[in-house]
């Protein structure tokens, strides 16, 4: 069946910014199992008030809002032990995610030479962890490798990456 | 700092942000990250990097992994993500994912800028004075020229407005306050109207508000969109090219676009403290587009300035100054803008003139800005001084060339620059000294005097500079005046590089 418009213009939308609202909530809930579920409602709100949204205006903008808003909600039904939750840190990160955001951006976008150049091993401890319900020691398992040296190989490669990517994009930041 | 090398310090930060991720986080590592995070700045942009990473790759490696996947790009289909999936799976499906009672919801929605409208009519009425009494007074003036509308009164300090007057700033800076006590700080090129006790509206320009509880709720309209005060200080601009821009400082605003026939649904927003939204409207006024950016309160002039009388022309000079030993002044390759006080400026643009009496507190700093020197030590007073541009922080590299009055053989030339270099790494702030001296002087040539001076920086605080400095004479052997130029490069990043110049007769002693 073909799309409406309106449908296709929010598909568009959702398409080209889904990475960076995932990538927020991720920073806001610091769980993965957390932003993986209200990215689920972010995209759905944001669905049934599109017609709310004026073409032309700032779509990552306003999605933030709606995510931001339902971060808050989600926090008042559920509490973790191992997630930062004070609404101190909840504003403190939220407005250096948006202050940031072209820095962020392009990080985003040069992780993809940063990880070309991880050595093949590497690449592939870091495609097992991020399979879809992988951990530490589920990867430790398939390799035969203890969890603590699955772990501090993960640390190193994360920092590597991390490191690159600054690097890489160091020379897009006013001076 | 270097952003591509993190000092040692953020190495334990790095391993708790892991750990975090890991959920192998003790409850007292997360306390104790939660707080580093909270109190410095730049943990929390290494944190935010960190989540962005995780984010990245786990967005890149399940989209390879989805069986039947497009190679991974930033604009491939959304369905194709596990993380998506729902989204697509839904869109397959058109519209009859929504549940039952979005009908109702959309009801609700499509009812809300109705009552958005209604709610905001109602306030603007509610503002509307109940007599022509004054509603609001001019409390400083700066320099200014200008005019008040229907009024033989100048615009001057004490000047009181009544609702439907326009205070209409071609120079300078005003303070008013509104009788309900929110106070605005109108900067040059600026047309305001005085609506009623609580209520404004600017055409054209920038100005800055201070709320008290007492006023919440003050209105400023703009041709683009109303702000309202939720207990708050903000700026609002409106520029001539159609865009108006909304920026908390502190607190909350309401930000309300204008209904037109082609969107009568207005874009409302609440904006917190660091945020701010800018309106773009088309050449029929009507609403072009919204973007949410981030407040910059370096825009507005928050604060009037320090240490100087409430009264006009402050700095109209009068007789050649007592201590000038700057003859010329040649700024080159800087930064364009448009700042109070000296208004539109070219990457050419020499500076204003100094103050004639010299460095000492309460003096014009910046040519760019209306801050002024806070308190100066002892040594420094009288100092002549170059009021170079704050903006140029934004330069990666530009040039002053300055020549020296030769009635003296020699002088002690200075170059101030930022305490905040000294802080973030040690003996780097000789370093820049030595790069913005270099065309004349060998590294260390310029030594630190141990004296410095203090900017008063409105509402954002005070900073220290130090002072470099180094006799030099001020004309070659057949008497014609030295040109010293200076280098000033955009080293290091978080633009604290802008260095400032002074002349003192002699090397300041002790």
């Amino acid at each position: 069946m073909p799309e409406s418009p309106p449908t296709a213009e929010f598909v568009r939308l959702w398409t080209l910014h889904g990475q960076s609202i995932y990538a927020y909530l991720l920073t806001l809930t610091s769980n993965d199992a957390d932003a993986d579920e209200i990215y689920q409602e972010v995209g759905v709100t944001l669905w049934e008030k599109f017609d709310q949204y004026m073409p032309g205006t700032n779509f990552q903008a306003w999605a933030r809002r709606v995510a931001l808003n339902k971060v808050r909600s989600f926090r008042q039904l559920r509490r973790h032990g191992t997630v930062l939750c004070s609404p101190e840190f909840l504003d403190a990160i939220n407005e250096t995610v948006i202050e940031e955001s072209p820095s962020l951006d392009a990080q985003y976008k040069a992780l993809a030479d940063c990880f070309n150049k991880l050595p093949p091993k590497h690449k592939d401890l870091i495609e097992r962890r991020y399979q879809l319900g992988a951990t530490p020691a589920s990867v430790a398992g398939q390799l035969g490798r203890s969890v603590k040296a699955i772990y501090e190989a993960l640390r190193r490669i994360h920092n590597s990456l991390f490191d690159c990517v600054r690097k890489a994009t160091l020379g897009e930041e006013p001076s | 700092m270097n952003r591509s090398c993190l000092p040692e310090e953020y190495g334990e930060l790095r391993r708790l942000i892991h750990a975090l991720h890991e959920k192998t986080i003790t409850s007292t590592e997360r306390d104790q990250l939660e707080v580093w995070i909270c109190r410095d700045k730049e943990a929390r942009k290494i944190y935010a990097e960190y989540m962005n990473l995780y984010a990245a790759l786990r967005w890149r490696i399940r989209q390879e992994s989805e069986p039947g996947a497009a190679p991974p790009e930033q604009d491939s289909p959304a369905s194709r993500t596990p993380i998506l999936g729902f989204l697509g799976e839904c869109f397959q499906r058109g519209t009859s994912f929504l549940p039952g009672s979005t009908a109702w919801l959309l009801v609700a929605l499509i009812g809300l800028p109705a009552l958005a409208l209604a709610l905001l009519a109602f306030r603007q009425s509610g503002q509307a004075p109940a007599n022509n009494g004054p509603v609001a007074t001019i409390v400083h003036a700066y320099d200014c020229t200008g005019t008040v509308s229907d009024s033989n009164h100048p615009l001057s300090v004490g000047t009181r407005l009544a609702a439907g007057q326009t205070v209409t700033l071609e120079r300078g800076l005003v303070e008013i306050q509104f009788a309900q006590g929110a106070r605005v700080i109108l900067e040059e090129r600026a047309s305001l109207e005085v609506r009623g006790v609580n209520a404004s509206r600017l055409t054209v320009g920038r100005l800055a508000a201070t709320v008290p509880e007492s006023a919440h709720g003050f209105t400023v309209e703009t041709p683009a969109a109303t702000v309202v005060d939720l207990g708050t200080d903000f700026g609002v601009s409106v520029d001539g090219d159609k865009t108006a821009e909304a920026h908390v400082f502190g607190g909350q605003i309401e930000v309300t676009t204008k209904a037109t026939p082609e969107c009568p649904a207005p874009w409302i927003s609440c904006l917190r403290e660091g945020q701010a939204a800018r309106i773009r409207l088309t050449e029929k006024n009507e609403v072009a587009g919204i973007e949410t950016i981030t407040a910059s309160s370096d825009d507005f002039v928050r604060q009037f300035p320090v240490g100087l009388p409430a009264e006009n022309n402050v700095e109209s000079k009068s007789g050649s100054p007592t201590h000038q030993m700057i003859a010329s002044v040649d700024r080159r390759w800087a930064v364009s803008g448009n700042r109070t006080p000296i208004g539109p400026f070219d990457r050419h643009t020499d500076p204003l003139p100094s103050d004639t009496r010299g460095l000492r507190s309460g003096v014009p700093f910046y040519s760019d800005r209306v801050y002024t020197v806070g308190t100066v030590n002892k040594a420094l007073i009288g100092a002549d001084y170059v009021r170079t541009f704050n903006s140029d922080k934004f330069s990666s590299r530009h040039w002053y060339h300055i020549k020296l009055a030769t009635y003296r053989d020699e002088v002690f030339l200075m170059v101030l620059v930022d305490d905040r270099i000294e802080k973030r790494k040690p003996g780097k702030q000789q370093w820049v000294v030595d790069q913005i001296v270099s065309r004349f002087a060998r590294p260390g040539d310029f030594v630190d005097t141990g004296y410095e001076i203090i900017l008063e920086e409105g509402p954002d605080g005070l900073r220290s500079m130090s002072a470099f400095g180094k006799m030099v004479p001020t004309k070659d052997a057949s008497g014609k005046p030295i040109k010293y130029s200076f280098c000033a490069s955009g080293w290091p990043p978080g633009r604290i590089t802008y260095p400032m110049f002074a002349v003192l007769p002699e090397a300041p002693q002790p």
